[in-house]
């Protein structure tokens, strides 16, 4: 069995702040509550759950992002917080939307992600480039202000791939995306993942995507995880792979449950 | 550490408001030197330096919107998020940005000072005997005046992970910044000189545990 990159033990985050305090309900705050997970090399683990479940907040916490409240994460192996920066070398990703300078072009954006990386810039950014399909001429000329939103999803997609990440996270890869981008992105994916075994995880709503390339799924509901499955179990369990039938009666069970 | 401070560089050689107030500096400065030249009035280059340095108070509102444009941007942007990713400790990209950004301080504060002197002293010349104990005293005025400078951008660096808003930061950051030098002017100068490193630790402190969404 392949070794595990990721890993979170009962992790709890609860968003400081008045605004937080004032909403009603005991754990109202909690964003993640008790989350329990397990990412293995190799894998492309599909991130599924409904509007305010905690998907996004999870990544940021992969991230290094925002902090935790309760629990542990361990990332290639590493536990402690005082080193886990040093691992948050080997991954990077892309979380509710690209985060660019708006004020620089595309190609200066991606330099200075190369310069942090210490990475040769002019072969990098050709690299990622190509791989996102956007050409040489609108990143030298244009400000980032003044693309349009996939055009924009393509750059941030292309700055996660910065690096040759071992470990690749993205929070709703797909938004803005057109056909031909969303079909580029997919075959991006499983050849990265077959030809650099990078392990990718992806936060989608976008099921039907992601059950062409997912090799697992997630679901996570109130901050937990419901339920962690292959995609072969998830063919046995519906006989036609309907990871939205499923998600649906999975949400459903657990609203019963808690009732 | 290098490799951050060589992108923290880089963005700087970017920032549109860096060049903005730069030439807002000068030419702020160069006004200021005509007025001997226009008006027929006789200020001496030590005049014109002191003058100067009492203008402190306006480019003080000048380091806070370079902050907001330069450091608070990031925050908006989530930018500082491909620092994280690139391993390195929150302190060290904190103390890289502050690094980039008091660089960036420094030309604002100071060229105003030196076209409008520069233009005094080739009117009038210094107007005092260029020997050590006058050489002292420009020093310390200097210093006294960029430890203020450097006090509101301390201020304003504290207030931007506290506020996490354009208006909040600009205007708590100040507001420290002020009381911090009434406090200096009426108690001790020596709480203005070690006011900046407080405020820098304790902004360094707020960065390594504040959620960056």
């Amino acid at each position: 069995m392949e070794e595990i990159i990721f890993k979170t033990e009962q992790v709890v985050k609860r968003y400081k702040g008045f605004r937080a305090m004032l909403k009603k309900g005991k754990n109202a705050a909690n964003a993640l509550d008790g989350l329990d997970m397990e990412i293995r090399r190799g894998e492309i683990y599909g991130f599924v759950g409904k509007n305010g479940a905690g998907k996004t907040t999870l990544l940021r916490v992969i991230a290094g992002a925002v902090l935790l409240t309760g629990g542990t994460m361990e990332l290639f192996g590493e536990r402690d917080p005082e080193k886990m920066h040093l691992q948050r070398r080997r991954i990077n990703g892309l979380i509710e939307g690209p985060a660019l300078n708006q004020s620089m072009t595309a190609q200066d954006n991606l330099k200075v992600c190369c310069m942090q990386r210490g990475l040769d810039s002019r072969q990098c950014i050709d690299e990622v480039l190509e791989q996102v399909g956007l050409t040489q001429f609108e990143l030298e000329k244009r400000k980032v202000r003044e693309f349009s939103l996939g055009m924009k999803q393509r750059l941030g997609i292309a700055m996660a791939l910065l690096g040759k990440p071992e470990f690749l996270f993205l929070d709703e890869p797909l938004n803005g995306l057109d056909p031909e981008g969303i079909r580029d992105f997919r075959e991006l994916m499983l050849r990265l993942n077959q030809e650099q075994g990078t392990t990718i995880l992806i936060s989608s709503h976008q099921l039907r995507e992601l059950t062409q390339i997912a090799t697992c799924y997630g679901f996570i509901d109130k901050g937990k995880m419901i339920e962690q499955i292959t995609a072969q179990e998830l063919e046995e369990k519906t006989s036609d792979g309907d990871l939205e039938g499923y998600f649906l009666s999975l949400i459903y069970k657990n609203k019963l449950i808690k009732s | 550490m290098k490799r951050l401070l060589k992108a923290e560089f880089f963005k700087l050689s970017k920032e549109w408001t860096l060049w903005l107030l730069m030439l807002f500096s000068i030419v702020d400065g160069y006004l200021d030197g005509i007025v001997p030249v226009r008006y027929d009035v006789v200020i001496t280059g030590y005049e014109m330096y002191v003058m100067r340095l009492l203008a402190g108070l306006r480019y003080e509102v000048l380091i806070g919107v370079f902050a907001v444009s330069f450091v608070y941007s990031e925050y908006k942007n989530h930018t500082l998020i491909h620092s994280i990713y690139s391993g390195f400790r929150r302190s060290q990209i904190f103390l890289a940005k502050a690094a980039a950004f008091f660089a960036g301080v420094l030309p604002i504060v100071l060229l105003h000072i030196c076209v409008a002197t520069a233009m005094a002293v080739s009117q009038n010349g210094w107007g005092m005997p260029q020997n050590g104990a006058f050489l002292m005293e420009m020093s310390l005025r200097m210093l006294w005046y960029l430890a203020g400078c450097f006090c509101a951008g301390s201020s304003v660096l504290l207030a931007i992970p506290l506020t996490k808003n354009y208006i909040g930061a600009f205007g708590l950051g100040l507001c420290i910044a002020y009381l911090i030098q009434i406090l200096a002017e009426s108690v001790h100068g020596a709480l203005l000189y070690g006011s900046i490193a407080v405020l820098l630790a304790a902004a360094v402190r707020l960065f390594e545990k504040c959620d960056l969404n």
